[in-house]
This record gives C-alpha cells, sequence and structure tokens, in this order.
C-alpha cells in the first residue's frame, strides 16, 4: 500500500528535479499496441501526442522525473548539483512503476521519462533506472513509451539492457566544448560522453540492420535484441558558458553526422531555485535557443550549411551568433537579396524551400500544383502563405515584387518590426 | 432533381456509385444528411478496425467499376466525420462533386492544391484529423471504485468528451489498442465507445458527463505544477495548443492561473536569491570530496 502524502512530497520534489531538462518527445517510436498481449499502451507511430501544455507552452508528453536527485556531481548549471539547498527524494522502484502506471491508464501521458541524479556508482544508479523500466515492460506488460537517461560510464551490459526496454536512450553532452565541460561539470567526463553515445549509435544501427536483413530474408529470427529503436538524443545548456551559437551548432551538426542523433536539444539555462555563484548572473534571452532550434532546423531539413547561417547582413561578416530580431531564413535572404525574387513556376524545390515564409509542406505543395497549371498570386493566398512576407521574395505569372520592393533598405527594419509583434506571443 | 439520404460514409459511397451508374451529374442531386448520429442506432457489436462496405461483391456485378485513387477514399472517409451545424448536407454534396470529376474529368483533381472544391476537402479531413487527436490527447479516464471490488483489474475507467465532429467510431479503436487491459467506456454526446476487454461496442450519446471523483488526479496536478518552470512563463503557446474549450476535462486546468500569476514574482525570487558556495558540502564531508577528486582526477587522465 502507498502512503500518498509521502508520494505526493516524492512527486513534487523529483518532478522540481526534472523540469529543466527540455526533451520530453514521444515521437517516431516503433508502432505496437497491446492489443495481443491485453496489456496497457501504445505508441503512436510517427507524431507523438502531447497530453497537455504547461503554462510555460512546453508539451508534456511523458512522467518526467527522476529516480532521485541525491547526487554527487558538482555540475554548476544543476538545481541537483552537491551543494544545491533544494530538498531531496528518492523513489522507490515500486513507486515509479505504480506513477507511471496509474498515469498512463487515466491517458495523461505517453509513457515515462526516467533519469536520475548519480548516487554511489554508475553501475549502482543505471541499474535503478533499468530496473523501472524491467518491471514496467516484463511484469506490467506496459507498451507505452520509455526513455531513460543514460549514464556514460555505466557498464556496457547494462546499457544493452536499457536499451531492450526503452524505445530512446539519451546521454547530455549539457556543454559545447570540453574545456567548459571541466569548468562547469567537472565531475562529467567529455570523452567518455562521447564513447557512450558512438556506442549507442553502434546498437541503434546494428539492431535496425538486423531488422532489414531479417525483412529482407523473411526470416524473423535474424532480427537482433531490442535496442533503443527510436534512436538517441541529447541536450546542450545554451548561456551557462561563453560558447557563441556558431560552436553550438557546429557541435551539434557533428553529433547528428557522427552518431545520427534524432535531435539535439537546446535548452537556454534558466534560473533556478539555488544557483550556483560560480555561474553567470543572467540568464540569455530565451529568444536564442528559439532561435538555435530554428537554426537546427534549417541544417537539417532546408539544406543550409552552418556557415550561411551565422553570417550578419549589416555587418556582412560572421560573428557566430544568429540574429535575435531575425528567424534564421529571413536574415539569410535579407543577406542574399541578389538571390531574389524566386520565380515559383521555375525554381526548383531546394530553392523555393528557401523562401522566407514557405516550409516543406507548401513547397511541396506548390510543385505538385503548378504540375499541372502555372501558379498565379490567387493560388499564394488559397495556401495561406504568410503574404506580407512571401511576396516581396517571389515571382508568379501575375505578380512581380517591385526592384524598389527588394533594394529597398528598409525592407530589412520593416520585417524586423514585424517579427516583434509576432515574439511578443512568446 | 435526385433525392439522397445518407449518414455516414458507407451509405454515402453506396448512393454515389448508384448514381455515377445512372450519369447523374452533381448539380441534379439533392443531399439530405439526416440525423448526424443515426450511425449509433444499431452499431451495437462493431468490430475494432474500418468496416467492409456492405456487398462489395454484389455492386461489383451490376454496376461499372469504380476506380478513384485511394487518397480520395481516405480523404473522404475522414471528411464523412465532419459536422456543419449550418449545411450539415455540404460535404455529402463536395464529395459526390469531386468523385465526380474524378472519374468523368481528371484522375488529377485532388492535385489542384489551390482548387476551392478540393481544399474544401482537405480543409474538412483536416479539421476531423485534429480534433481526432485532440480527442486521443484530451481523454481523461477516471476510475469508478466498483463497490467491493478495489482490486486493480476489477477498476472500470470513464471518460467524457465532446468532439467537435462525428469522430468516436473514428477513434474508439485507438483506444481498444492503447487500454487494451482496462475496461473503460468513453461517453460523448453524439455517441459513446465501451471496452470490456475483448469487444469494442457503440452506443447512442448521452447528455451530461457522469460525476465521478478519483485520487490520482491530486498526483497529476502536482506533478503538473512542478513540471512547469516559471521562469519560462508563455501562456498563450501553451493556448494556442490546448484551447480553453477543452479544460473542463482536463484535472490540471484548475492549476493554470495560479501558477502564471505566481511566475513573475517566483522567478524574480529565485534572481535575487542568494548564490551557493560550490564548496558547501564538499568542505564539510570528506566522503564527497573524495568521491569527487577521484572522479575529477579520472577526468584529468
Ligand atoms: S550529474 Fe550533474 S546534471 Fe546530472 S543531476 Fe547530477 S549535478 Fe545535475
Amino acid at each position: 500500500m502507498i502512503d500518498s502524502d509521502v508520494l505526493l512530497k516524492k512527486l513534487a520534489i523529483l518532478a522540481d528535479a526534472a523540469k529543466y531538462d527540455a526533451s520530453c518527445a514521444s515521437s517516431g517510436a516503433e508502432r505496437r499496441d497491446s492489443s495481443a498481449t491485453g496489456g496497457i499502451g501504445s505508441t503512436s507511430g510517427g507524431m507523438g501526442i502531447c497530453h497537455s501544455y504547461a503554462p510555460d507552452g512546453r508539451c508534456i508528453s511523458l512522467l518526467k522525473i527522476l529516480l532521485t536527485n541525491f547526487c554527487l556531481y558538482e555540475c554548476a548549471y544543476c538545481v541537483n548539483r552537491t551543494s544545491s539547498n533544494v530538498a531531496r527524494a528518492r523513489f522507490s522502484i515500486d513507486e515509479v512503476v505504480t506513477l507511471t502506471m496509474e498515469f498512463y491508464k487515466r491517458n495523461y501521458i505517453e509513457g515515462l521519462f526516467l533519469s536520475s541524479g548519480i548516487i554511489r556508482s554508475a553501475d549502482y544508479t543505471m541499474e535503478q533506472v533499468v530496473a523501472v523500466a524491467r518491471k514496467l515492460r516484463l511484469e506490467h506488460r506496459f507498451a507505452g513509451y520509455i526513455h531513460l537517461k543514460t549514464i556514460p560510464e555505466a557498464s556496457p551490459e547494462l546499457l544493452a539492457e536499457a536499451g531492450l526496454y526503452a524505445d530512446r536512450l539519451s546521454i547530455n553532452v549539457e556543454l559545447p566544448s570540453e574545456k567548459s565541460l571541466n569548468a562547469l561539470a567537472p565531475e562529467k567526463n567529455a570523452r567518455s560522453i562521447d564513447r557512450s553515445m558512438q556506442n549507442l549509435e553502434l546498437g541503434i544501427r546494428e539492431y535496425k540492420e538486423s531488422k532489414r536483413e531479417a525483412r529482407k530474408q523473411g526470416n524473423r529470427k535474424l532480427t537482433l535484441p531490442k535496442f533503443s529503436p527510436s534512436g538517441q538524443s541529447t541536450q546542450m545548456i545554451v548561456g551557462a558558458d561563453a560558447a557563441d551559437d556558431a560552436t553550438i551548432l557546429q557541435r551539434a551538426n557533428g553529433l547528428y553526422k557522427r552518431y545520427r542523433l534524432k535531435r539535439v536539444y537546446y535548452s537556454a539555462f534558466s534560473p533556478i531555485p539555488d544557483a550556483s555563484s560560480q555561474l553567470p548572473l543572467k540568464p540569455p534571452p530565451l529568444m536564442r535557443e528559439h532561435r538555435l532550434y530554428q537554426a537546427d532546423w534549417l541544417l537539417r531539413f532546408y539544406g543550409f550549411s552552418l556557415d550561411e547561417l551565422t553570417y550578419r547582413p549589416e555587418s556582412r561578416e560572421q560573428t557566430g551568433m544568429l540574429a535575435l530580431d531575425q528567424d534564421p531564413k529571413l536574415a539569410w535572404a535579407l543577406a542574399h537579396r541578389e538571390l531574389f525574387p524566386v520565380d515559383l513556376n521555375r525554381a526548383d524545390y531546394e530553392t523555393i524551400l528557401r523562401v522566407p515564409g514557405i516550409g516543406v509542406i507548401n513547397a511541396r505543395r506548390l510543385v505538385k500544383q503548378r504540375r499541372i497549371r502555372a501558379l498565379r498570386f490567387a493560388d499564394l493566398q488559397r495556401l495561406r502563405l504568410p503574404i506580407q512576407k512571401v511576396k516581396s521574395f517571389v515571382t508568379v505569372i501575375d505578380h512581380k515584387p517591385t526592384s524598389h520592393q527588394l533594394d529597398n533598405d528598409q525592407l530589412a527594419a520593416r520585417f524586423a518590426s514585424s517579427v516583434d509583434k509576432q515574439l511578443s506571443l512568446f | 432533381m435526385h433525392q439522397a439520404h445518407v449518414t455516414n460514409f458507407d451509405e454515402w459511397r453506396a448512393t454515389a456509385r448508384n448514381l455515377l451508374s445512372m450519369e447523374i451529374a452533381p448539380e441534379q442531386v439533392h443531399w439530405d444528411a439526416g440525423a448526424q448520429i443515426s450511425l449509433w442506432a444499431e452499431a451495437e457489436d462493431a468490430v475494432v478496425g474500418d468496416s467492409a462496405p456492405s456487398s462489395p461483391c454484389a455492386s461489383r456485378r451490376t454496376k461499372p467499376q469504380l476506380r478513384v485513387p485511394a487518397q480520395f477514399i481516405s480523404l473522404a472517409r475522414a471528411a464523412s466525420c465532419f459536422i456543419d451545424a449550418k449545411v450539415p448536407a455540404e460535404k455529402w454534396s463536395l464529395l459526390y462533386s469531386l468523385l465526380w470529376r474524378l472519374v468523368r474529368y481528371d484522375r488529377r483533381t485532388l492535385s489542384l492544391t489551390t482548387d476551392p472544391q478540393v481544399q474544401c476537402l482537405n480543409r474538412m479531413a483536416r479539421a476531423v484529423s485534429r480534433d481526432c487527436h485532440k480527442m486521443k490527447a484530451f481523454v481523461r479516464f477516471q476510475r469508478v471504485c466498483t463497490r467491493g471490488t478495489p482490486a486493480n483489474s476489477d477498476a472500470f475507467f470513464t471518460a467524457w468528451f465532446e468532439p467537435d465532429h462525428a469522430i468516436v467510431e473514428r477513434v474508439a479503436p485507438f483506444f481498444a489498442k492503447r487500454f487494451a487491459g482496462m475496461s473503460w467506456s468513453i461517453l460523448t454526446p453524439y455517441g459513446c465507445a465501451h471496452w470490456n476487454q475483448r469487444v469494442l461496442s457503440l452506443s447512442t450519446g448521452v447528455p451530461r458527463p457522469p460525476a465521478v471523483s478519483d485520487e490520482y488526479e491530486l498526483f497529476w496536478q502536482t506533478y503538473y505544477c512542478h513540471i512547469f518552470n516559471p521562469a519560462r512563463l508563455k501562456e498563450q503557446a501553451m493556448q494556442s495548443e490546448m484551447p480553453k474549450k477543452y479544460w473542463r476535462y482536463l484535472p490540471e486546468s484548475v492549476c493554470i492561473k495560479p501558477l502564471a500569476s505566481g511566475a513573475a514574482a517566483s522567478t524574480q525570487q529565485m534572481l535575487d536569491a542568494d548564490r551557493t558556495d560550490p564548496l558547501r558540502v564538499r568542505s564539510r564531508s570528506s566522503r564527497v570530496r573524495e568521491a569527487q577528486d577521484t572522479l575529477r582526477a579520472q577526468n584529468r587522465q
């Protein structure tokens, strides 16, 4: 029998301890449900489901908690570091299992995101985290989403078992450079973080390949034991060290390429209840984090290169920082006015993708439509493109921006103010 | 003028096939939607998954075979759940017009992404799919304590929800597959779905939510309050994803107002608070110091 009062107190402390981790995603999971097992849970394939939103605008998809917020490490940016004065608690394995199952049955959540402060040793801590997942999967036939935060120094056997139960494993790189990590998280080891991400990548790849091979040969026995089928992700803290956006994006880009991460999360270092005197006094503007996500997106899905994004039009030089007052695509377009207007009836898909205000979906729609009938201005309106923004950058049969519209130095100023209005929504 | 009276997708499909085989143009048909919810009356023991058209073989023998893009069928299926209180039959006439164009004129009609009829179809299908998504997200089950059976396995769960469109039948299989191992009912004004761990069944709607309370709501509210970071208050962003009309289903919504109004003060408090010396514990506890020093030494190697 669970003591409700004690459990409520623990839940409050250990949710507080977990809230600074940006990830709460359940997307891209391998599709499964409980119809065959009679258990509880399913994953929704492509798009994850957000069951609620906190007043900070963030999706609540998973029960995101720490197993314990006792921690031996002294990571300066973290509310759970040894020297912090916050209240401490520790869940038992059964308590986390019960909360997960009961929340899930009420359709509050898609699953569990479990992480932990490091107590005693890496293996001891990881073993507890794995035990929760094991119990959920084996004893409760839980088929919902599980994301486990992995401790880089834990033994390979434990990681293999974690990969068997978890949909996703993650290791936070925390800071973009080894130097910052040494200064702000002296117990963390940059090399073992990299090594572990590499091991995870290998495990994930081998599992995926064995699945493909099994399908090809029509022999399911060839499939290796599951290993983190939804891949791995990581998080970087923004603004706790002096690293600029270019450095952060470069590190992210390298991680995407080398370890095929599903996501890099950027987390603007936030004021916390008991901050370390080692940290900058002022947290970075939240807009910086937002711009990093936009740039990350452009790098991965829009064919932009790193250099293109941190180039500043006013100063005509690399500054290493993304503009705060313009989204990175608009900033790039304004700096390359000579490439515009783009003729939407002729340009290739990749070029259309680079027009401010046109995203992947609408770029595809435009290309599809024009195969049948040439595009007119009314088509842009019907697709509900942001006309004010788009019209300065494109040509269609019955519309051509005046050269005055494109050359006008006021153009940048006009967008700056219109963007500002939107930003106040965040 | 031809009168066509249909209440659901399969009826529409049968009627449309008929009209098409008689070469009756869309302008000559008057569609009538009847009661939007009559579909629930007979559907007692529906099976999980899409129901097959009533008798495909029979209709194939008597009528010319219709070939339409699969994409049209899936969009039309979705759009057929669309409820427009002012013009309830509009969806059926739109679907028939598009079918007419697809079959008689141009199989690529759906690629005309800026054609008003195609856009209307897409908009309806999107509205229905959004509604389904919100229902999957915001249905909240409550445990009904059945008398004398406190054990979990006998627990029964109910939920109350008011979707904008006639989607209960469409979404119910999702819940049956997700919550296979528990018994539940989802009640809505337009129809109810029930799962007894074996069969999914449907029944007519009910006007009001049941009065139930569930002890785990307090746990969920506690979680909700503590996962919120007051230094990042963005109420508008929250409301655009979780519009107020859904709040009445969500036990956590009572927390929103106090959290939002207290956010600025608690952020200021965090910023103003004294900073803590990173040596605070280290300088007192040799156990901590030794453990940290061991790790730090390894990192320097
Ligand atoms: S290891 Fe560092 S980041 Fe993780 S909980 Fe401990 S102090 Fe926080």
